[in-house]
């Protein structure tokens, strides 16, 4: 089977059973890999209202049709499994070279269920598979476990991702860390943690074949030669957003009491990539390289070492704690790695505490004594290391995310926890690009910034377009959740928006799915594809027993209430009327039921699906 | 403050035997792939057009350049580590190779593998200090590179930021 290696690997941790399955063709043909068949198969073995860190929750770690192929952008993969902190299905991405080996290894999909009793690691050399013992490593920073497990194994060429002590303290919000790339968000490494997984490793000797060599020599030419010329992503990656969305006054700053920071030159990549780079690192088979080690040679923070950091990282770590030192920054975002912290989360929780600080809300009894203000580089360090071993008061408060944080400790701080259905709020502003409200707000991950992922149409435009207009943003959304759900399915790299997208599914996404598999769809069955992953993810939801009421109460407060007070896109916010509206617009545009949010019978008929059983609390 | 958990003295070690043996070898040859580590983002894809071209599907372990991608090397030496033949003149995988399989070619300096002798021994893997030639582990024969006997090695033309190039002392 082009394009495919034509097996899924079930582990069960609970058994120790391992087993190999043959990819059933229904399966492919209907969700065409990646996330779509992880849904399906979430749908399928999972039990409605499954708490993510029972034994019974899985973890897919999926591969789509471009892995492990010359497709630019197809070093990624993705988890997907019950998120602890949105309660909800999740799929978290990772680039690196994980997901090519897996296929090269001979399987598309690698399912864990169960939970170990003892710590545990799977490697997968080739055919062989085995769940060793992890005793000695459960404990150690993520690059001492990929470092050890590599010795262990005898050979540099496995592919190991795995947990930190994040993780295994059930941080709700750790990551998982392969290499210098991260599933960050949603805090799967804490469900591998609940299963006593330490890591998996795999090498990988088979091959991947595909219909067309030559055809995809040339698309692969093709794109690489547009890479080059990017303006920025190939010389400075992401770290360069940071200062042109703080020119258009959409930067979250010390947590979103305003969105100019006036630090944004400082951590910006035009002032630090000539300053701190090594060198560029890039994804398996990507011609971007948009990855740029950067490391302080210097200073009290000597040593830190990191990739990038980000553009969400730099927010979080960055304008959203005040924090304009890149020295200290560069640190946090590497304790973040070792600890296996996802960095986004991490920030905002922890500038949520700094405004409670700051307002009285928490005093310094409760911060063991630590001067939590916004700006405060060491407090921010040291708070780190606190959350991923759940120390003290505020480790243990910080590490079960903003939504329960700010529950436990009342007084207003809900107000403003910068959260969408429980998941931290990402770096791109719901006010001054207004379609994110709702974007983030019907995504089924909340504040993740790849489910209605309408900036890349919307950054370019006027003011009054992106931050005052809201007719046109269902429309928006609704396209581009559909495009973002192909591209997770064939596995692109969301920075080729621009070669792949930007708007809806499309030849792009077509000549892919053709030149790695085969397939030759339409557009209409292509589009149709997506809305039947889209359907399955809200029937999921639906059976979880949510419905339209936490779509409309999912912004923050202050995003509904408080317009941006200063800067360029100064007043901009979202009416809670304008909200109602657009939600009303796109769930016609999807189909859902008004009322419920569920999806239409006649629509799910359409779309070859069953109806989700609706469990009433 | 950072760095945690790996063996210095092996990696240290690693790197300087091969510093003792490329000042012995490397300054004889004539041509082979030079790699520009500075340029090296370590996407792999000489890795994938070179296993695309000799099988027809990509399969990195059988790729005759590989590069190596662990966060270690970057932790450590800050750069990748591609292996790729140095196509020695006194090339010990030749001296090493009991069936005469291995040769250089007088003409081109390429060091070459006679498929129909090798007996897939793995002792040229003993022998070679830059880790640049393999066992094929089914059909049982060495395979390395051999800059795509003399046309435009492939690896060369894809890389996306040019590291790769043809030439003599590296």
């Amino acid at each position: 089977m082009y394009g495919y290696a034509g097996y899924m690997l079930k582990v069960n941790l609970g058994t120790g059973k391992i087993s190999k399955e043959p990819l059933n063709e229904d399966l492919i043909k209907g969700y065409i890999g990646g996330f779509g068949v992880s849904t399906r198969i979430l749908y399928d073995s999972l039990a409605p209202m499954v708490d993510a860190y029972s034994p019974e929750n899985i973890v897919v770690f999926a591969t789509g049709p471009a892995q492990g192929t010359l497709i630019p952008g197809s070093g990624r993969g993705v988890f997907v499994t019950k998120s602890p902190l949105t309660k909800r299905i999740f799929n978290s991405n990772i680039g690196g070279y994980l997901s090519s080996e897996l296929k090269y290894a001979g399987y598309d999909f690698l399912v864990i269920t169960g939970k170990s009793q003892n710590p545990v690691y799977i490697a997968i050399d080739d055919g062989n598979v085995e769940i060793k013992d992890a005793s000695k490593i459960w404990g150690k920073t993520t690059y001492e476990t990929q470092t050890i497990i590599k010795e262990e194994l005898g050979d540099k060429k496995f592919q190991v991702a795995c947990i930190g002590p994040g993780g295994e303290n059930l941080v709700k919000y750790s990551a998982i860390i392969h290499n210098f790339h991260a599933a960050g968000r949603g805090g799967i490494a804490s469900v591998l943690g609940s299963k006593n997984l330490k890591a998996f490793a795999i090498r990988g000797d088979k091959s991947v074949e595909v219909p067309n060599t030559g055809e995809m020599i040339n698309f692969y030419k093709e794109i690489a030669e547009k890479c080059a010329k990017h303006p920025s992503l190939p010389a400075y990656g992401t770290t360069v957003a940071l200062g042109t969305i703080n020119k258009m006054g959409c930067l979250g700053t010390r947590n979103w009491q305003t969105e100019v920071f006036e630090g944004a030159a400082n951590i910006d990549g035009y002032t630090t990539i000539p300053k701190y780079k090594i060198r560029d690192i890039a994804c398996a088979g990507c011609p971007m390289g948009c990855g740029k080690v950067q490391e302080i040679k210097e200073g009290k923070y000597e040593g830190a070492l990191a990739k990038g950091p980000e553009y969400e990282t730099l927010y979080a770590l960055g304008s959203m704690v005040g924090v304009d030192d890149f020295d200290a920054l560069v640190s946090a975002a590497r304790l973040c790695d070792e600890y296996g912290l996802d960095t986004i989360s991490t920030g905002v929780s922890i500038a949520w505490a700094m405004e409670c600080f700051e307002k009285g809300i928490l005093t310094k009894e409760e911060t063991d004594s630590i001067d939590l203000k916004f700006g405060n580089r060491d407090a921010l360090n040291e708070i780190i290391k606190r959350i991923a071993y759940k120390k003290g008061f505020m480790g243990d408060l910080l590490a079960k995310g903003v939504k329960e944080a700010s529950e436990i400790i009342g007084c207003g701080s809900q107000y403003f926890a910068m959260h969408f259905k429980g998941l931290e709020l990402a770096g791109h502003s719901p006010r001054g690009v207004k379609g994110w409200t709702l974007g983030y707000s019907v995504g089924w991950r909340g504040g993740s910034h790849h489910d209605g992922r309408v900036h890349d149409i919307d950054y370019p435009k006027t003011f009054e377009e992106r931050a005052l207009k809201f007719e046109d943003k269902p429309e928006i959304v609704y396209k581009t959740v559909h495009r973002v759900l192909i591209e997770e399915s064939l596995i692109t790299c969301r920075l080729f928006g621009g070669y792949y997208g930007p708007l809806e599914p499309n030849e792009n996404n077509l000549k892919i799915l053709k030149l790695t598999t085969g397939f030759n769809l339409t557009l209409e069955e292509l589009w149709k594809i997506a809305r039947r992953i889209r359907a399955l993810i809200r029937c999921l939801e639906v059976r979880d027993g949510f419905n339209r009421k936490d779509d409309i109460n999912a912004p923050p407060l202050r995003i509904l209430n408080e317009p941006i007070p200063e800067g360029p896109s100064k007043g901009a916010y979202t009416k809670p009327s304008e909200f109602k509206f657009m939600v009303n617009k796109l769930y016609e545009l999807m189909g859902w039921e008004k009322d419920t949010g569920k999806p239409k019978s006649q629509v799910l008929k359409e779309l070859g699906l069953s109806e989700p059983k609706i469990r009433k609390n | 403050m950072f760095i945690r958990g790996v063996n210095f003295n092996k990696l240290i070690m690693e790197q300087y035997s091969k510093i003792i043996y490329h000042k012995r070898y490397a300054r004889q040859n004539k041509m082979k792939i030079k790699v520009d580590l500075k340029k090296c983002i370590g996407c792999g894809v000489c890795e994938l057009a070179c296993s695309l071209k000799y099988h027809g599907a990509f399969r990195i372990s059988m790729a005759r350049i590989q590069v190596d991608k662990g966060p270690e090397t970057i932790l450590i030496k800050k750069t990748f580590e591609v292996h790729v033949c140095n196509q020695c003149d006194d090339a010990p995988c030749v001296s090493r190779c009991p069936e005469g399989a291995l040769s250089k070619d007088p003409k081109s300096g390429v060091v070459k593998v006679d498929e129909n002798k090798c007996i897939g021994c793995s002792l040229c893997i003993q022998a070679c200090l830059y880790n640049a030639i393999w066992v094929d582990s089914t059909k049982m024969k060495a395979f390395k590179c051999q800059l795509c006997d003399e046309t435009q090695p492939v690896c060369i033309n894809l890389c996306p930021r040019n590291a790769l190039s043809i030439g003599g002392i590296q």
